[in-house]
């Protein structure tokens, strides 16, 4: 379980997350929803380390997120970016492997890993040995998710994954990922600005406006128990971009 | 890759080694004119029949750098002349005798042979047809003709006894005052694109073109009596040897020598001139000196040289370019200061950055102030691609590396110089062509060089000598960029270069 107490973050005099109190459950998927600079990137960043609260402070499973635990921590967290996050003068089997060689896993152990994820993340096998320029949007999203895989994380967490993609691939990766957190059953915080992801793949979310919570709970329970003017305006926003 | 350049940087260290090592030789260094090299050749001849291996340092600038080089003992000898030697290294503005201008030199180590016969001093002359025209024979004539366009030598330009003072005894009002290289002066002269010029009494070019001295009616001008100065360490028998050329040179003599070394653009052939009219010499001895070295010969040595300083400044640019260029590409004031002070070092001009070196002790006039400053030169390229390669890698690339959880020094290694390895590339190419072009000036401090032909022709106003360095020296840099495609095709990851399908 990821705990928030009254973690905060400001830059400066802007406030990118107020303080705020919140608990994310163990091996479920917790979407953060917002529009941009709404502060749920915020909370992903603070939860890897990227950032450091301005005030109070995360708890990972009971352990204070510190600068010393920070490392180990980390190697319990998988990442992926919205896009462009692969490294482009490595091949996708080499970004898979960075992390596993600096560890010294051994080569049979990363090998049947690697299958597994392809198999897993739908990624044809002949893909691997390409460098990014030569993968679509769709491929690198897949090889991140495996480079976030590779070592078991506990934590998957994932910024705006499907950004920057065109539909047709948007969906089938959408199915996909699905099934994974199904599958995987780790604790997974995604982020995202798009209703339909939060429909298909949160157990929970948490809509945020403006760096504050403005509710959370089950989707359907945001959809039809509007906390705050805002959740309805938000969720008619989207719905009429649907229709029209 | 990496062997390969460790075997360059150790071949290439291999003449440096020689060069450092050569103590029992005999070094005599010139400055930059024909009279100079001329003397100098006659004092490596007669130290050469004492039995001395004698190695002759052409064309060393001006008279600064070769007095430095003397006392630190990187030459062992040099002509030069007693007003010279008075105004500029004594700094005493009256004259002295011979005997008081010994003690002070034997101050500095430094002793001094009797006078050669003969007085160069300066002069200013203009074309017969010109001066003439203006009524003009001596120089107080200048100050009714303010409109006239003198070309001075740098060196004359910055004497005690140049130009300001000389406009300041004769009160000439002439404004119109370029600076320009003494050989090319008299091109400049010739053709008529100025009117003035200060010359040497002694130049070849006087009586070849039947030009004006015009007088010096207020005695401004100090007597330049060659003389030879010279280690007061160095064995007895070179001191002999140098001193025995005392009193053998005429002005006639010296103006006939040095026609000789600009006809025939072959310093040695003057000197065979001397020793033939003098005696002293056997026959048989000349073929061993003259100038026999064949083309071919002497573009491969002088290559050899140029990329010997060039490939070994580049490599400790590089060496030390990259790390400060890490360093530099976080944002801190202390990355300002690297950046602004490698910057700093490239608006210095190179032949001021050699002058300024020269009185370093340990560099001196040597391959390796060169080596120094073609280093110091070729910092900012490598520094400033280095620092902006990395700058320039995305903040997202950068957040996936450390969530990644990787050590800063795999993500260094193998992400973030990767990434930059075309912009850092680029900056080692750039240094290394502009190092191929500098390293022309290291001639100028007796580094060799391609640059030592392309001085020599320039004082004998030769275009065929200039491009025996200058065509070489082009080709190289041509070289180079062919040579560094190459290298990025191995050194620059696949991946980098690839186009998006």
């Amino acid at each position: 379980m990821i705990v928030f107490h009254n973690a905060g973050k400001s830059f400066g005099n802007t406030v990118a997350l107020q303080p705020a109190d919140l608990e994310i459950a163990s091996n479920k998927t917790t979407v953060l929803i917002g529009l941009s600079g709404s502060g749920k990137s915020t909370i992903l960043r603070l939860i890897s380390g990227l950032l450091e609260p301005t005030t109070g402070w995360i708890e990972i499973d009971g352990e204070k997120l510190t600068r010393d635990n920070l490392p180990d921590l980390r190697r319990r967290m998988g990442y992926v970016f919205q896009s462009g996050d692969l490294f482009p003068h490595l091949t996708a089997r080499q970004n898979i492997l960075l992390v596993a060689q600096e560890l010294r896993v051994g080569m049979d152990e990363m090998t049947a890993r690697i299958a597994e994820l392809c198999g897993l993340a739908r990624l044809p096998a002949a893909l691997l040995d390409r460098y990014p320029v030569e993968l679509s949007g769709g491929e690198q999203r897949r090889v991140s998710l495996i480079r976030a895989l590779m070592l078991k994380p506990d934590i998957l967490l994932l910024d705006e994954p499907m950004g920057a993609l065109d539909p047709m691939v948007r969906a089938g990766l959408l199915t996909d990922l699905k099934s994974l957190f199904d599958r995987l059953n780790t604790t997974v915080v995604l982020v995202t600005h798009d209703l339909l992801e939060a429909a298909r793949l949160g157990d929970w979310v948490v809509l945020l406006n403006a760096g504050k919570i403005v509710q959370q709970g089950a989707y359907a329970e945001l959809s039809m128990c509007p906390a705050e003017p805002f959740v309805s305006e938000f969720f008619h926003a989207q719905m009429e971009d649907i229709h029209s | 890759m990496k062997t390969a350049l460790i075997v360059m940087v150790i071949v290439a260290l291999l003449p440096a080694a020689r060069v450092a090592n050569a103590s029992e030789t005999i070094v005599v260094g010139s400055k930059k004119f024909t009279e100079s090299f001329v003397l100098a050749e006659i004092a490596k001849r007669s130290l050469e029949e004492a039995g001395f291996r004698v190695e002759h340092r052409q064309g060393m600038g001006g008279t600064i750098i070769l007095w430095e080089a003397l006392k630190q003992g990187s030459i062992t000898a040099y002509p030069d002349y007693t007003g010279t030697i008075q105004e500029e290294i004594l700094k005493h503005p009256t004259a002295e005798s011979l005997d008081a201008m010994r003690q002070q030199l034997a101050k500095y180590g430094v002793g001094m042979t009797g006078e050669l016969g003969f007085n160069n001093t300066y002069a200013l002359v203009m074309t017969r047809a010109r001066a003439s025209q203006l009524g003009i024979q001596k120089i107080s004539d200048l100050s009714k003709h303010p409109e006239l366009r003198l070309g001075l030598t740098h060196e004359f330009m910055g004497r005690q006894d140049g130009w300001e003072p000389l406009r300041r005894r004769y009160q000439l009002s002439l404004s119109n005052v370029r600076g320009i290289d003494h050989a090319l002066g008299y091109v400049a002269l010739l053709n008529g694109q100025i009117d003035v010029k200060d010359a040497y009494t002694t130049d070849a070019k006087i009586g070849e073109n039947n030009l004006v001295v015009l007088a010096d009616d207020l005695n401004f001008f100090p007597q330049y009596r060659a003389v030879f100065l010279y280690r007061l360490g160095a064995p007895p028998r070179a001191i002999d040897a140098l001193d025995r050329l005392a009193g053998t040179i005429t002005e006639a003599e010296m103006i006939h020598l040095n026609t000789i070394a600009e006809r025939t653009k072959d310093y040695s052939a003057a000197a065979d001139s001397y020793f033939k009219q003098t005696g002293r010499l056997g026959q048989s001895q000349f073929s061993r000196f003259s100038g026999s070295e064949s083309l071919a010969h002497r573009l491969v040595r002088w290559t050899v040289r140029h990329l010997m300083l060039v490939s070994l400044s580049l490599a400790a640019a590089i060496l030390t370019g990259i790390p400060l260029g890490i360093y530099a590409s976080r944002e801190s004031f202390t990355s300002e200061i690297i950046l602004g002070l490698t910057g700093l070092v490239q608006t210095i001009p190179a032949l001021a950055l050699l002058a300024l070196l020269v009185p370093i002790p340990f560099l001196g006039i040597s391959p390796v102030t060169a080596i120094v400053a073609l280093f110091l030169y070729g910092l900012l390229p490598i520094v400033r691609n280095t620092a902006t390669g990395l700058r320039d890698i995305p903040a997202h690339v950068r957040d996936a590396a450390t969530v990644l959880g990787l050590k800063p020094r795999t993500r260094l290694l193998k992400i973030y110089l990767p990434m930059a390895s075309p912009s850092i590339l680029a900056g080692i190419k750039t240094s290394a062509i502009i190092n191929i072009g500098s390293a022309t000036l290291a001639a100028l401090i007796g580094a060799g060089g391609l640059g030592e032909p392309i001085i020599s022709g320039l004082n004998l106003n030769d275009n065929a000598t200039i491009l025996e360095g200058a065509i070489p020296a082009a080709l190289l840099a041509i070289a180079a960029q062919g040579l560094f495609s190459v290298i990025d095709r191995f050194i620059i990851p696949r991946g980098l270069r690839l186009r998006p399908a």
